[in-house]
C-alpha cells in the first residue's frame, strides 16, 4: 500500500478501527467482492462527512463536490473491475518438484490495460496454495511469482481469486474466475543413457566417430557430448554434438517404464527412476520413431497430443503391479539387488 | 510491500508535481472568494511556484514545517479575537497550513498532507464563493486527484520480477481523461438526481453584499444614481424558456420600472421614507397575490444588496414561494426583513399591460409638506407652470425639465442642492425627480419620489434581462384622480446614456453565470423534478426515435465487431510465420514436425551452424516475448541472411 493513514500519525485505536473496516467484505456481483483498504476507508469516511454538509446546508456547490468525489469512486471502482474483467490468465510452466520456480513472463498484446495496477492471483491447486502478481499497463501484462512444490504430480485446479487495488489503491476488487488447470509438477530430470548409446560405449566402440550436427543443449545432457570449442558461458549458446552412428540405432527410440516398486525399496528410488525417465522423455522431444510406454500404456511421441499425455502420465505415475509391454526397447526398472 | 530507494525517487519526481496541483487547485477555488484576503491565498501559491522554481533546495523539515502550521493557527486565534467569522478565519487557517504542506520535505505523508488540505480548501470554497469560476478548479480537481492518486498507488508497487526492480508506469494520459471524463458525467448525474434538503445551515453558501446606495429609509441628494457601475444586480427571464415565453417577455418586459422605495418626507437636502403604520408580514414560502389577473411567469435573480427591498416591476401580478419572510407597506414597498446574505431567486406573475398597478393607500401629510421647499423652486414652478389646471401645469413642468440636459457629472451642492440645479440645468435623474415631485406639492398635488431601476438590458446570448446598477433611476409618483400615477421628467439622454455598448463577450459572460446560478447555485428540489418531468415527456415523445436509435446502434456495434474480428483474423493469418518458416525449412531438407521446437531439427541444407544457432536464439527471444514480435518481413529477412558458410 502506497499510501496510508498510518503515515498521517493517525492514533492506534483509530488504526485499529480501520484494520477491522477493511476485513468487511461487500457483494459487489455474483464471484466479484469489494473491500476497502485503510485509505479507502479514511476515503468514504471524508466522503459521507461531505454529503451529510451537503444534505443538511443544500448548499450545491458541496452537493457537486461530494458528486465529484463519489463518481471518483466509482470511476475507479469500475477500472478496477474492468481490469479484472481483462486479465488474461498466464500459461503455468511445468514444474520440476522440490525446485524453486521464478516465473517472469511478459505478455504483450493480449489485452489493453484500462489503467496501471497489479494484480493477485491465488488459486489451490490440489493442496498447494500458490501466488502470483501481475503489473498491468498499457498491452502489457508482467506476470512474475516465485513457486516451490515439493511433490511430484498433476495439481488440478478449478477455481482462481483475483485481486487488485487499481487504479487508486482506495479498495480491493476480488473476482473469482472458475477454471480448469492442471500444474504439472515433474522429477528432477536425472542422466543416464542406454547401454549402447552410453557415450563410453560410443566412444569405445566407434572410437573417431565424428559427430554430424549440433542441437541445443537440454538440462541435463552429458557434458561430454557439449561441444565446448563453440559454448560461452550462457548455457542457453552451448550446442550437443550429435553423432552418424547413433542414428542408425532405432530400438532405443522405444522405452519401456516398469512401474512395480520392490518390495523394501524406498519411494525415493521410484522418484529416480521418474527423473531417469523424464530424462529420457525430454531428450526426445521432435523425435518421429520414439515410443514411451508406461506400464502397458503406449504414447507415440511423434504426435505432440501424446507426448503431452506421456508427460502427464509420468507426473501422475505411482507404484504399481502391472507390467511391462513385451514389445523391443530398453526397459527402465527398478531391481532390489539385495532380494 | 515496502517501495525501495529507486521506487521513491520515482514517486518523487512523477507526485511533487501532481499533489501541488492537487493543492493548488484549492487554493485557486478559495481565491475565488471575496471573503479571503489575497495575501492568504497568494502566500501558497508564492511558495509553491518557488518551490517548482528551486526544486528541493526550497523545502523544510517536518519539524520547522509544523512551526509555520502553529503559527498560523495562533495567528488565526488573533484574528478571530478581532471579530474574523469563524468560517473565514478557518480557511486562513487552512491557507496557512498550505504554505507549510508545499514548504515542507516531500515525503509521502507530505503528498498525502497536500491532497488533503486541497480537498479542504475546496470544501471551504464552496461555502465562500459561489463564482462561475468555481467549476474550473473544480474539474482541475478531479484530473490531478485522480492522477495523483494513480501515481501513489503505483509508487508502492515497485516489484522485483525476476530479479529486475520493475515500476508501474503511470496510466496514460488518453485514458485517464476518459476517466475523468466520465467522473464528470457522472458527477452532473449524481447532482441532477440527488435529493435536496435545505436546512439552511452554517455550511450555505455565502456571497458579499454588492454595495448600493440610494436604497435606504433616507437618501441624500446625489447619492444616488450617479455612478456609471455595470455590476449586475438582478437578472430577469421568462419561467418558460420557450421562443413565444422569450419573445413576449421581450416585447412587453423589456421597458418597464422596477419599483423599489418609496420616499415621501423631503428633508431639504435628501429624502426620507416615512414610517408606515401598517405591514403586512408574508411568511417564507408563501405567496403574495396582488392581482388575479392572467400575466406571464418570470423569475428574477437577485443578487445579495446590502439592502432589503424587492425590485418589483409595474404590472406585479403575484410574487410566488417567498425566500424569505417579506413585509409589504401601503405603499407598495416590499421588503426582506433582513438584506438577505447569499442570491435570491423569486418567481413572479406580471401582467402583459405595464397599466396593471398595485392599490395603495391615499396620500398622507408626508407626500403634500412643502415645508423644505426652497423658494427659488417655488418661483421657479411658478414662471414656468403658467396657467391652467394643475395637471395642466404640471405638464408644463415636465416639458421644461426634459428639456434640460442630463449629466451625472455635474457636481451636487451639499446645501442647496436644487437651487443649484435650477441655475445650472444639468443634474442627474434624481434631481430631475425631486424638483418634479417638490414642483407637484407646490402646486397642490401630492407626491414623493420613487428610488428603482428603469428598463434594463437585453442580454440576446442568454434570453435575458440585465438589470445593472447604472440602470438605477429616481421618479416620481403623484396622486392624480385618486391614483398614484408615476411621472417621469428625467430628459430622454438618461436612456440613451444608461445603455452602453457591451461587448458580446461579456454578454455570453453574463449568460454562463445566469446558468451557473440557474443549474447549479439555485438548482432546487423542486428544478429537479420539473427536469426530470420534462426529460420523462421528451423522453415519450421521442420514444420511436430512441428506440430507433438504440437498435440501429445496436446493430452497429456488431457490424463493427464483426468487422473488427475478421480483419484481426486476417491479420494474424496474413501474419503468421509458421508457414512461411516450414516451406522455406522444406526447402532446406527439413520438415518439422507439428509444435516441433526448432532448437530440436536438425541442421537445414546450405545454412552455416553458428548462422542458425544464431537465428534459432533470435526467434526464440522474439517468441518467447524477450524481444519484439517478428512481422512476416523480419522473417524473410532473417532468413535471407542464412547464406551457406564454411565451419
Amino acid at each position: 500500500m502506497a499510501y496510508d493513514p498510518a503515515e498521517l500519525k493517525l492514533p492506534a485505536w483509530l488504526l485499529l478501527l480501520l484494520d477491522r473496516l477493511i476485513c468487511v467484505s461487500l457483494p459487489l456481483f455474483p464471484c466479484w467482492k469489494l473491500s476497502f483498504s485503510r485509505p479507502g476507508v479514511v476515503f468514504v469516511a471524508g466522503l459521507i462527512g461531505v454529503w451529510a454538509a451537503a444534505l443538511y446546508s443544500g448548499n450545491n456547490l458541496l452537493y457537486l463536490c461530494g458528486a465529484m468525489l463519489l463518481a471518483l469512486l466509482w470511476v475507479g471502482l469500475w477500472q478496477g473491475v474492468q481490469l479484472l474483467g481483462r486479465v488474461v490468465l498466464p500459461v503455468f510452466p511445468q514444474l520440476q518438484a522440490a525446485s524453486v520456480y521464478v516465473m517472469r513472463r511478459q505478455q504483450e498484446g493480449l489485452f489493453s490495460s484500462p489503467c496501471s495496477g497489479m494484480v493477485q492471483l491465488e488459486g489451490l491447486f490440489g493442496r498447494e496454495k500458490l501466488k502470483l502478481n501481475a503489473l498491468c499497463y498499457g498491452d502489457t501484462l508482467l506476470w512474475y511469482g516465485r513457486f516451490r512444490i515439493q511433490d511430484r504430480g498433476l495439481y488440478p485446479c478449478r477455481q482462481l481469486q483475483l485481486t487488485t487495488a487499481a487504479p487508486l489503491g482506495l479498495f480491493f476488487v476480488r473476482c473469482l474466475r472458475q477454471v480448469t488447470l492442471e500444474l504439472v509438477v515433474l522429477p528432477l530430470p536425472i542422466a543416464w543413457f542406454p547401454q549402447f548409446h552410453s557415450p563410453d560405449n560410443h566412444d569405445s566402440k566407434t572410437p573417431g566417430d565424428a559427430w554430424h550436427d549440433l542441437r541445443a543443449y537440454i538440462a541435463g545432457d552429458s557434458p561430454k557430448l557439449i561441444h565446448w570449442r563453440k559454448a560461452q558461458a550462457e548455457p542457453d549458446s552451448w550446442s550437443v554434438k550429435r553423432f552418424t552412428s547413433s542414428d542408425g540405432i532405432q530400438h532405443h527410440h522405444c522405452l519401456k517404464l516398469d512401474l512395480r516398486l520392490p518390495a523394501g525399496m524406498p519411494l525415493v528410488a521410484f522418484e529416480k527412476l521418474m527423473g531417469q525417465a523424464w530424462f529420457w522423455l525430454k531428450k526426445q522431444s521432435g523425435s518421429k520413431h520414439a515410443q514411451l510406454y508406461i506400464g502397458s500404456q503406449r504414447y507415440d511421441l511423434c504426435h505432440d497430443a501424446d507426448y503431452q499425455q506421456a508427460v502427464h502420465a509420468l507426473a501422475m505415475a505411482e507404484p504399481g503391479l502391472g507390467g511391462i509391454a513385451a514389445v523391443d526397447g530398453v526397459i527402465l526398472s527398478l531391481c532390489n539387488d539385495a532380494a | 510491500m515496502m517501495p525501495p530507494e529507486s521506487s521513491l525517487a520515482v514517486l518523487d519526481a512523477r507526485t511533487e508535481h501532481l499533489t501541488l496541483a492537487v493543492l493548488l487547485c484549492g487554493v485557486a477555488s478559495l481565491a475565488l472568494s471575496d471573503f479571503v484576503a489575497p495575501i492568504y491565498w497568494s502566500l501558497p501559491v508564492v511558495a509553491a511556484l518557488l518551490r517548482l522554481w528551486r526544486g528541493s533546495s526550497m523545502q523544510l523539515t517536518e519539524m520547522q514545517a509544523s512551526f509555520i502550521g502553529w503559527a498560523g493557527f495562533l495567528w488565526v486565534a488573533i484574528e478571530i479575537l478581532f471579530g474574523r467569522a469563524l468560517v473565514v478565519a478557518f480557511t486562513d487557517f487552512l491557507l496557512i497550513l498550505a504554505l507549510a504542506v508545499v514548504v515542507e520535505l516531500p515525503t509521502v505523508r507530505n503528498h498525502l498532507h497536500r491532497m488533503l488540505v486541497g480537498l479542504f480548501l475546496l470544501l471551504a470554497a464552496a461555502v465562500l464563493t459561489d463564482s462561475v469560476l468555481y467549476v474550473f478548479p473544480l474539474l482541475a480537481m478531479a484530473w490531478f486527484l485522480y492522477r495523483a492518486s494513480g501515481c501513489l498507488y503505483a509508487a508502492g508497487l515497485a516489484v522485483d520480477a525476476g530479479g529486475a526492480t520493475v515500476n508501474l508506469p503511470a496510466t496514460s494520459l488518453r485514458k485517464d481523461l476518459y476517466a475523468v471524463l466520465l467522473v464528470a458525467v457522472i458527477a452532473a448525474l449524481l447532482f441532477t438526481l440527488l435529493p435536496r434538503f435545505e436546512f439552511h445551515s452554517l455550511l450555505s453558501a455565502r456571497q458579499p453584499h454588492l454595495a448600493s446606495s440610494g436604497f435606504s429609509d433616507s437618501v441624500r441628494l446625489g447619492d444616488f444614481g450617479r455612478q456609471v457601475d455595470t455590476t449586475v444586480v438582478m437578472r430577469v427571464e421568462p419561467l418558460e424558456r420557450n421562443k413565444a415565453s422569450v419573445n413576449q417577455f421581450k416585447q412587453y418586459l423589456l421597458k418597464r420600472y422596477w419599483r423599489g422605495v418609496a420616499l415621501s418626507h423631503f428633508t431639504g437636502v435628501g429624502w426620507r421614507r416615512t414610517k408606515e403604520k401598517h405591514h403586512q408580514l408574508f411568511l417564507k414560502g408563501r405567496d403574495i397575490a396582488i392581482s388575479a389577473a392572467s400575466g406571464m411567469s418570470v423569475v428574477l435573480y437577485r443578487e445579495a444588496i446590502s439592502h432589503a427591498y424587492i425590485l418589483w416591476p409595474d404590472g406585479l401580478l403575484a410574487l410566488h414561494t417567498l425566500p424569505g419572510n417579506v413585509e409589504m407597506d401601503g405603499l407598495g414597498v416590499l421588503q426582506f426583513e433582513r438584506a438577505p446574505d447569499r442570491r435570491e431567486r423569486l418567481y413572479m406573475d406580471v401582467a402583459m399591460q405595464s397599466h396593471q398597478q398595485l392599490e395603495m393607500r391615499p396620500p398622507l401629510s408626508d407626500e403634500s409638506d412643502k415645508s423644505h421647499i426652497p423658494n427659488k423652486l417655488s418661483a421657479w414652478v411658478t414662471a414656468t407652470a403658467g396657467r391652467g389646471t394643475a395637471v395642466e401645469k404640471l405638464a408644463r413642468v415636465i416639458d421644461t425639465l426634459k428639456g434640460w440636459r442630463y449629466d451625472l457629472n455635474t457636481s451636487v451642492d451639499s446645501v442647496h442642492p436644487l437651487a443649484y440645479f435650477l441655475t445650472n440645468k444639468r443634474g442627474h435623474c434624481e434631481l430631475y425627480a425631486t424638483t418634479l415631485a417638490l414642483a407637484a406639492r407646490t402646486l397642490g398635488l401630492p407626491s414623493r419620489v420613487v428610488n428603482g431601476y428603469a428598463r434594463g438590458e437585453w442580454n440576446e446570448a442568454g434570453g435575458f434581462l440585465m438589470i445593472r446598477q447604472l440602470h438605477a433611476h429616481s421618479w416620481v409618483e403623484v396622486w392624480l384622480d385618486d391614483h398614484w400615477q408615476r411621472m417621469d421628467a428625467t430628459p430622454a439622454d438618461h436612456y440613451q446614456s444608461s445603455y452602453l455598448n457591451f461587448p458580446r463577450l461579456d454578454q455570453l459572460w453574463e449568460s454562463a453565470k445566469l446558468s451557473w446560478y440557474r443549474y447549479v447555485l439555485e438548482f432546487s428540489g423542486a428544478d429537479r423534478m420539473g427536469l426530470l418531468q420534462q426529460l420523462w415527456h421528451s423522453l415519450k415523445q421521442l420514444a420511436p426515435w430512441l428506440g430507433l436509435c438504440l437498435v440501429l446502434s445496436i446493430i452497429l456495434i456488431v457490424v463493427v465487431k464483426q468487422i473488427k474480428r475478421i480483419w484481426r483474423c486476417w491479420k494474424q493469418q496474413k501474419n503468421q510465420l509458421w508457414p512461411l518458416l516450414d516451406r522455406w525449412l522444406l526447402a532446406h531438407g527439413i520438415k518439422r514436425a507439428q509444435s516441433q521446437p526448432l532448437r530440436t531439427l536438425p541442421l537445414p541444407q546450405d545454412v552455416g551452424k553458428s548462422q542458425w544457432l544464431a537465428f534459432v536464439r533470435a526467434w526464440e527471444q522474439q517468441a518467447y516475448g524477450v524481444d519484439l514480435p517478428w512481422l512476416k518481413r523480419d522473417l524473410k529477412l532473417h532468413l535471407k541472411q542464412l547464406r551457406p558458410r564454411k565451419e
